[in-house]
């Protein structure tokens, strides 16, 4: 049994005998608002399916943020039998496709290596243990939080454009991607930017305007079947408008929530422009400015939508996480003050659910307690994105000049004029 | 040839195990007729009151407040018992068990405890008091809390305990009512329309004579004995030093332990417990006054608090079914339309949007699966066919 084969088993394991086991472990999970959000909760979506079953308008009552054709495509596995076999049953999908994700990455962490003649790569059992022994991503999964299935298209979707080279279904997938969560929309940009970098040979004109065409309409597809399905367009300002207008204020591990309880009213419309706005922005900079590695572009982009999401949770930090080893032959070994990040991210989750507990509970904090937890967080993900953009323009300044002498690399400083 | 038995047996039983209607609850009309009191009474009120102080009437404190505890078990709320005691038995420092009163020796429920609401204490329970209370003639600020605010579909259980005498009850050892008082003052309710009908029980030495000068209808009166009869205590607790139930009291507290709040228990039931061998003295009870026979009066009627729901025969029982089908089982859903047209001042809610279904057609949930299903597969479809 080769080593890979032993992780992906004891990762398969551990995410489908816990919640077998103990099916409480879900519940407890998906009350944490830190691991899950009311956009993705599992909770709301089993009300979606008991509102499916009965008829009723699956947006009544604004409790259901999910997509309907993802309430109905569950709704088959929950329908199956008693309630006992339909949770076995969803807790073998969230396996399988936690075990998806990990062969994914495990195939683009070859692909990327390979173009950056990396002999240094980490191996597939490690890049296999990093995502399935990741505590944030084990936490997110056994929660049965749906933001797993967003992640699992974006990968998908680059699996499919750099592995398979099957421009059209990555399309697809960041489609599917991002009708099922409003944010992987803005990754078009970096995808397409990557599209043009693996195929030199065609015009980038044609691959702009093809898959951007085939994107269009996989996302019409999806939203014309909704209104369809839902009879109405009232999906799109329960699904879409509350990420985007968060309309939803309940705190979780994002900076957004505290602002928006703390401000005048009339203020709101304004915030919720700029908050959108800054998080939408910096995508096409950071697209433009690694267009030399499109791979790296996309993943900042993520990064910093995940940092600047109106609703994140820790799985998130966790996928990012999941990814960054993936990069060890390019820029991995420049990364200063990777302890500093760690540690943060430690005191974090510690602190967390102890202030939150005296926030709510006890009623000896306030939120200032929590919320002070929450800028850290995104002190972390500053740091990580600092971090891994210095190391990338380190090694592209190292491979521009063709510094091949190791000495020199060690005492090379570089600022930035 | 015994398994083949066996299997009969279990067939039989499950077939007949349908006819087993779970939902008890539901009745038909005729049944309903059974069911529901004569009474036509809407809300039901408790007076309860104890006249006398000082630690030797240690026993008409616990009986006021075994009834308070009844009666608030069979479901009438604080809100509409109005209880008057002089409050000095249980933090009187002669109580060996401070905090307490107890209704029987073996101590086993204190009828005290820490959820008494006591509306007249110590020296607000006077003649005066009591019949301006039955009359409710009252100052303006006088609290709602310690009014009677009974109405003409009331049905009122009035006690009253203590010491008294031939057409007299003595109140905290100073004063005295009269027969004629309380007559004139259940007059004065029957004239206010201040009552459906009145259940009067009164637990002293010649009951009897305090309810023979009432005049004004709808009253059923029970006296605990008749004129040159004294009333006894049941027993005494050695430790308590004191007697600490009164015999009347005993035997309807014994009887009204065995009911709950949805009995079909009457009233002549009750009155069947006092025989002369149980309390001791010859009660009396005055049917005159009212028009009911005392075999069709529930004793929820007065004790209890109930409301008989009754469902209707047909139709389902789903809610949720029926609000969102119609009679001929249709599929409906409510549509909110705002009339754009009327231009005046429109008031709009934030949660409209959110609690209105928009919905142009209703959607019936195997349509929608079908629709989700016929997506699914052309996104797969599209999936294998792109190169």
């Amino acid at each position: 049994m080769t080593k890979l084969n032993q992780v992906l088993i004891l990762g398969g394991l551990i995410r489908f005998i816990i919640p077998t086991l103990l099916p409480q472990v879900v519940d407890i999970l998906s009350s944490i608002i830190e691991i899950s959000t009311p956009i993705n909760s599992f909770k709301s979506l089993q009300e979606a399916f008991y509102y499916l079953n009965n008829d009723i308008n699956l947006y009544d009552g604004g409790i259901n943020h999910h997509p309907p054709v993802l309430v109905i495509l569950l709704s088959f596995i929950n329908d199956v039998g008693s309630s006992f076999v339909s949770n076995i049953l969803f807790n073998l999908l969230y396996t399988i496709v936690d075990l998806y994700i990990t062969l994914k990455l495990i195939a683009l962490n070859k692909w990327y290596n390979e173009q950056w003649k990396g002999s240094t790569r980490y191996n597939d059992d490690l890049i296999a243990s990093f995502y399935l022994f990741n505590p944030l991503l084990i936490v997110t999964n056994l929660s049965h939080s749906t933001l797993i299935f967003s992640i699992l298209f974006i990968i998908e979707a680059l699996n499919q454009l750099l592995v398979v080279k099957n421009l059209p279904r990555s399309m697809i997938a960041l489609s599917i991607a991002s009708y099922l969560s409003y944010t992987p929309l803005w990754l078009i940009i970096p995808l397409l930017s990557l599209m043009s970098n693996t195929n030199p040979n065609v015009p980038k004109a044609e691959i702009y305007g093809r898959n951007l065409g085939f994107y269009i309409m996989g996302l019409m597809l999806f939203i014309m079947s909704s209104f369809l399905i839902n009879a109405s367009w009232q999906f799109i300002p329960q699904v879409y408008g509350t990420i985007f207008m968060f309309n939803k204020i309940q705190p979780n591990v994002g900076l957004w929530w505290y602002l928006f309880t703390e401000m005048f009213e009339f203020f709101t419309p304004f915030y919720v422009g700029v908050f959108n706005l800054y998080s939408i922005i910096f995508v096409i900079p950071i697209t433009l400015r690694f267009t030399n590695d499109g791979f790296f572009a996309f993943f900042l982009s993520l990064t910093w939508l995940s940092f600047t999401k109106s609703y994140p949770t820790i799985g998130d930090l966790g996928y990012v996480l999941s990814i960054i080893p993936i990069f060890k032959s390019s820029f991995l070994q420049y990364c200063k003050f990777s302890v500093i990040y760690i540690i943060l991210l430690i005191v974090c989750l510690i602190l967390s659910p102890i202030f939150y507990y005296c926030w709510i509970v006890l009623g000896n904090g306030n939120s200032n307690f929590f919320y002070s937890i929450n800028l850290i967080w995104g002190v972390i993900y500053l740091f990580i994105i600092m971090d891994i953009t210095w190391a990338k323009l380190t090694f592209d300044y190292i491979i521009d000049n063709e510094i091949k002498d190791k000495k020199q690399v060690e005492k090379l400083r570089l600022t930035q004029i | 040839m015994k398994i083949q038995l066996n299997i009969v047996l279990v067939t039989i039983f499950s077939i007949l195990t349908v006819f087993v209607r779970g939902d008890i609850n539901v009745v038909n009309t005729e049944e309903a007729d059974h069911i529901i009191s004569k009474s036509k009474h809407t809300n039901n009120w408790a007076v309860l009151v104890s006249t006398s102080r000082f630690w030797f009437n240690y026993r008409h404190m616990a009986n006021v407040l075994s009834l308070y505890r009844t009666v608030k078990r069979l479901g009438i709320p604080d809100s509409q018992i109005i209880l008057m005691l002089s409050d000095d038995i249980a933090c009187n420092p002669r109580n060996a068990f401070p905090g307490t009163v107890f209704n029987n020796n073996n101590q086993a429920i204190d009828v005290y405890g820490d959820e008494v609401e006591v509306d007249y204490r110590g020296y607000e329970v006077t003649v005066e008091n009591f019949i301006r209370l039955l009359t409710d003639r009252w100052d303006p600020d006088h609290p709602r809390s310690k009014r009677l605010l009974t109405d003409e579909n009331s049905n009122i259980f009035i006690y009253l305990t203590g010491h008294g005498g031939n057409e007299f009850l003595k109140f905290q050892d100073a004063e005295e009512i009269g027969a004629y008082d309380i007559a004139d003052a259940f007059e004065q309710m029957y004239e206010k329309k201040r009552y459906n009908e009145i259940f009067f029980m009164i637990d002293t030495c010649q009951a009897n004579t305090m309810y023979e000068r009432l005049y004004s209808p709808n009253i059923l009166a029970v006296g605990s004995s008749k004129l040159d009869e004294s009333s006894y205590s049941h027993h005494s607790d050695m430790d308590i030093g004191v007697a600490v139930i009164d015999r009347f009291t005993y035997y309807t507290l014994e009887f009204l332990e065995k009911i709950d709040k949805d009995s079909k228990q009457t009233m002549d039931k009750l009155f069947n417990e006092y025989t002369y061998e149980n309390v001791h003295s010859n009660p009396g009870i005055r049917y005159d006054l009212f028009n009911r026979n005392a075999s069709e009066v529930l004793l929820t009627d007065f004790f209890g608090n109930v409301q008989n729901v009754v469902v209707e025969d047909e139709g389902e029982e789903d809610i949720l079914y029926i609000t969102n089908h119609d009679e001929r089982g249709k599929l409906v859903q409510f549509n909110q339309e705002h009339n754009k047209s009327d231009e005046s001042y429109q008031i709009d809610f934030g949660y409209e949007d959110v609690e209105s279904s928009q919905q142009i057609t209703p959607m019936t949930a195997n349509f929608i699966r079908g629709l989700g299903l016929v997506t699914g597969a052309v996104v797969v479809g599209l999936w294998f066919v792109s190169t």
